[in-house]
């Protein structure tokens, strides 16, 4: 399993929630499921990144009480902070994407230049 | 979903009752090393609790066991600490397009920055700005709506005197809004100033005109109020209130402007000295949640912003107002306008801060007598240990002679007894004396040995309580009743050589087996006999061989029992 860099994090995490809205520990598991298990983004990176994220105007947050299942249905549940692409996230994750592909793109073509037995041997 | 805002939280009954035990504590730990808000510290708390319940109910589907998933969960939060700094981090740090602008700010600000208290920097390099143009507060003047009128400029007249201003207009002609206002300057005896860049942004143009009918006799208010009608009434509400035509004296002249070209126009830059703030009574609840002058200054910054004109902020994408922090300063760039609402919400914090300084240092004096009081009683009470002490050492020397002098008594009619012929009459009343002799010299014993407990209790109680001065940890006993220092039920033992001294009471334990511990790897004679102080009174038991080998059967003991070891001779 890799840990993801912040740089890609940033990038991933405004993925999961492209695809909608979304709280903390279910972003890291969408993150671990999408991957297989081949990305992990630790909770320590994690909220630091959303609340940045956050201040940054690229998501919105809301809150919404949950409880367990079978919980007394007269007792207060925990509170559960829910984030949204905003607008700018938008826009954001857009510009990201473009980068990302740019950057693949020129990788990619130093790839293709690379000798055949360099890639058997290694 | 159920939403909920920040200040509906309340404390929360426990989902799963048998986890919030260790998770809570855990949060504890952590919240209590962020470095926030209390609003903040809330909302991470909850939000890592979800985190941290919704894993655990994951590791119980498959098959942990409970304590088993809150292990795993809390682990894969990475270690405490370091959690709630890379948090705390998150939560105050800058965003890097205001540090790059505030680094700007700072180079310009150098230049002629003077610190301390609230001084106003003039020059901002802002494009309008007049050199020395400061102080000004504008006036507002929103067309149809209610009228907002800030404070009275230093330089300049009462902003409802400048509105009231009457002057005699052109009437029943076209002409434009320069003629119009032309006649409240001369009144005014000011030049006018028309910000023609901000008009013509807001669709007026120096060539429209205005036509305004009969009464020439008109207050700048009422002209003020006409201007936009030089524009197409259909276009008057692609106008929002920073287009509005706002007028300010300002230093000789009269600026006429919109309320955006006025920001601009009066846009300078304050440095706010925060030092009283920033380093405050640490003992203060209000900013406690600051560890530092830096993260006060920061936290005072952000409420500026948020609670001010936010949209206004470069932070927030802002043009007309930016923020950089200087040490315990903060040098913010902003039209007039935000800056005495900046002024009033300082003015806001300090009289809190000030509250709580009150609060505390009343507190803090209540404390000072307290400790004061205690110290007098600490005294007091080591005063009262030295008498009692002094007392008992005496009590206890005298009854030391008085066996000293039975015994010799007693050694002396023995001889008297052995050496002399006499009648068995005189033996036997010799003998008498003798027996007596034994008897009030036993008493006498008992009751040196009670007085030496006591004077040994004592001594070390007056020692204890003498060190317990030095360091302040000291409370006051009870010098009458040793017993009462322990709510624990206790018998004791006492006599020479045995280990004596207080042992706590076991229901139905023999008095046979407190013997045995009392005299266990000491040198005892076996024959010295055991006497018990019960309810005031004394009864033989016997022999510690006899009592101890279980020949005399002496029952168990009860709460406040004595047993008493006699020397070998008795």
């Amino acid at each position: 399993m890799l840990t993801l860099k912040q740089d890609h994090s940033e990038l991933v995490v405004l993925s999961v929630l492209a695809i909608g809205p979304s709280y903390g520990y279910a972003i890291s598991k969408a993150i671990a499921t999408q991957s297989d298990g081949y990305f992990k983004l630790l909770p320590s990176a994690m909220y630091p990144l959303l609340t940045k994220l956050e201040k940054n105007g690229l998501v919105t947050t809301s809150w919404e009480e949950v409880k367990a299942a079978g919980a007394d249905p007269d007792s207060t549940g925990r509170r559960r902070k829910w984030y949204t692409l905003s607008p700018k996230g938008h826009k954001q994750l857009a510009r990201r994407i473009e980068l990302h592909r740019q950057t693949q793109s020129i990788i990619d073509g130093f790839v293709a230049q690379a000798p055949e037995n360099q890639l058997a041997s290694g | 979903m159920t939403k909920l805002t920040p200040k509906s939280r309340t404390k929360h009954p426990p989902v799963v009752p048998s986890t919030r035990d260790a998770i809570s504590s855990w949060l504890d730990v952590l919240t209590s090393m962020l470095v926030v808000s209390e609003s903040q510290r809330l909302q991470i708390r909850d939000e890592l609790e979800d985190h941290l319940r919704s894993r655990v109910d994951d590791l119980l589907i498959v098959g942990k066991s409970e304590p088993r998933a809150i292990q795993i969960a809390v682990a894969e939060l990475g270690e405490t600490a370091e959690l709630a700094k890379l948090i705390t981090h998150a939560h105050t740090r800058i965003n890097p397009r205001r540090k790059i602008m505030n680094a700007a700010l700072i180079a310009v600000a150098l230049g002629g920055m003077s610190f301390g208290g609230f001084t106003l920097i003039t020059g901002t390099g802002a494009p309008s700005a007049p050199p020395g143009g400061g102080g000004a507060v504008p006036v507002v003047v929103p067309g149809d709506r209610d009228r907002e009128v800030a404070h009275e400029s230093e330089t300049g007249r009462a902003s409802n005197d400048l509105l009231a201003t009457v002057a005699t207009v052109p009437v029943n002609q076209d002409v434009s809004y320069f003629e119009l206002l032309k006649p409240f300057a001369e009144k005014l005896g000011l030049t006018l100033e028309i910000d023609r860049v901000a008009f013509h942004q807001r669709g007026l143009t120096p060539t429209m005109t205005i036509r305004l009918v009969n009464n020439p006799e008109r207050t700048l208010g009422q002209v003020l109020d006409s201007i936009p009608n030089a524009i197409d009434t259909s276009l008057w509400r692609k106008y929002g209130e920073d287009d509005e035509i706002v007028a300010q004296q300002i230093d000789d002249a009269l600026f006429v402007s919109t309320r955006r070209g006025l920001d601009r126009r009066t846009t300078h830059r304050v440095v706010y000295g925060l030092g009283d703030l920033a380093n405050p009574d640490p003992d203060l609840p209000v900013l406690a949640n600051s560890s530092s002058s830096v993260l006060i200054v920061r936290n005072i910054g952000s409420a500026i912003i948020e609670q001010i004109r936010p949209s206004a902020w470069s932070d927030l994408g802002g043009n007309l107002a930016a923020m950089n922090e200087l040490g315990t300063n903060l040098v913010i760039t902003a039209p007039d306008s935000m800056h005495a609402e900046i002024e009033i919400l300082l003015a806001d914090i300090r009289e809190r801060v000030a509250k709580q300084t009150e609060i505390v240092q009343e507190q803090k004096r209540a404390l000072v007598e307290e400790q004061r009081m205690q110290q007098v009683q600490r005294k007091q009470a080591i005063e009262r240990i030295r008498a009692e002490y002094i007392r008992v050492r005496d009590e206890y020397i005298a009854l030391g002679n008085q066996v000293g002098a039975a015994s010799a008594k007693r050694y002396r009619l023995e001889v008297e007894l052995q050496s002399q012929d006499m009648n068995s009459d005189e033996a036997e009343k010799i003998e008498d004396q003798i027996q007596a002799l034994s008897t009030k010299r036993f008493e006498l014993e008992l009751r040196r040995d009670e007085y030496q407990q006591r004077y040994d209790y004592l001594r070390q109680l007056l020692i204890e309580s003498q060190y317990a001065e030095l360091f302040e940890v000291f409370t006051l006993p009870d010098v009458h009743s040793q017993e009462s220092s322990t709510e624990v039920p206790t018998v004791a033992v006492r006599g020479f050589g045995v280990k004596a001294g207080l042992y706590e009471y076991v229901p139905r334990m023999k008095i046979s087996r407190l013997l045995t511990i009392a005299t266990t790897g000491r040198d005892i004679d076996p024959d010295r006999f055991v006497t018990i102080q019960r309810d005031g009174a004394v009864m033989r038991l016997g022999s510690i061989r006899d009592i101890v080998g279980g020949h005399v059967d002496v029952g168990s003991l009860m709460v406040g029992d004595t047993l008493v070891i006699a020397d070998s001779d008795h």
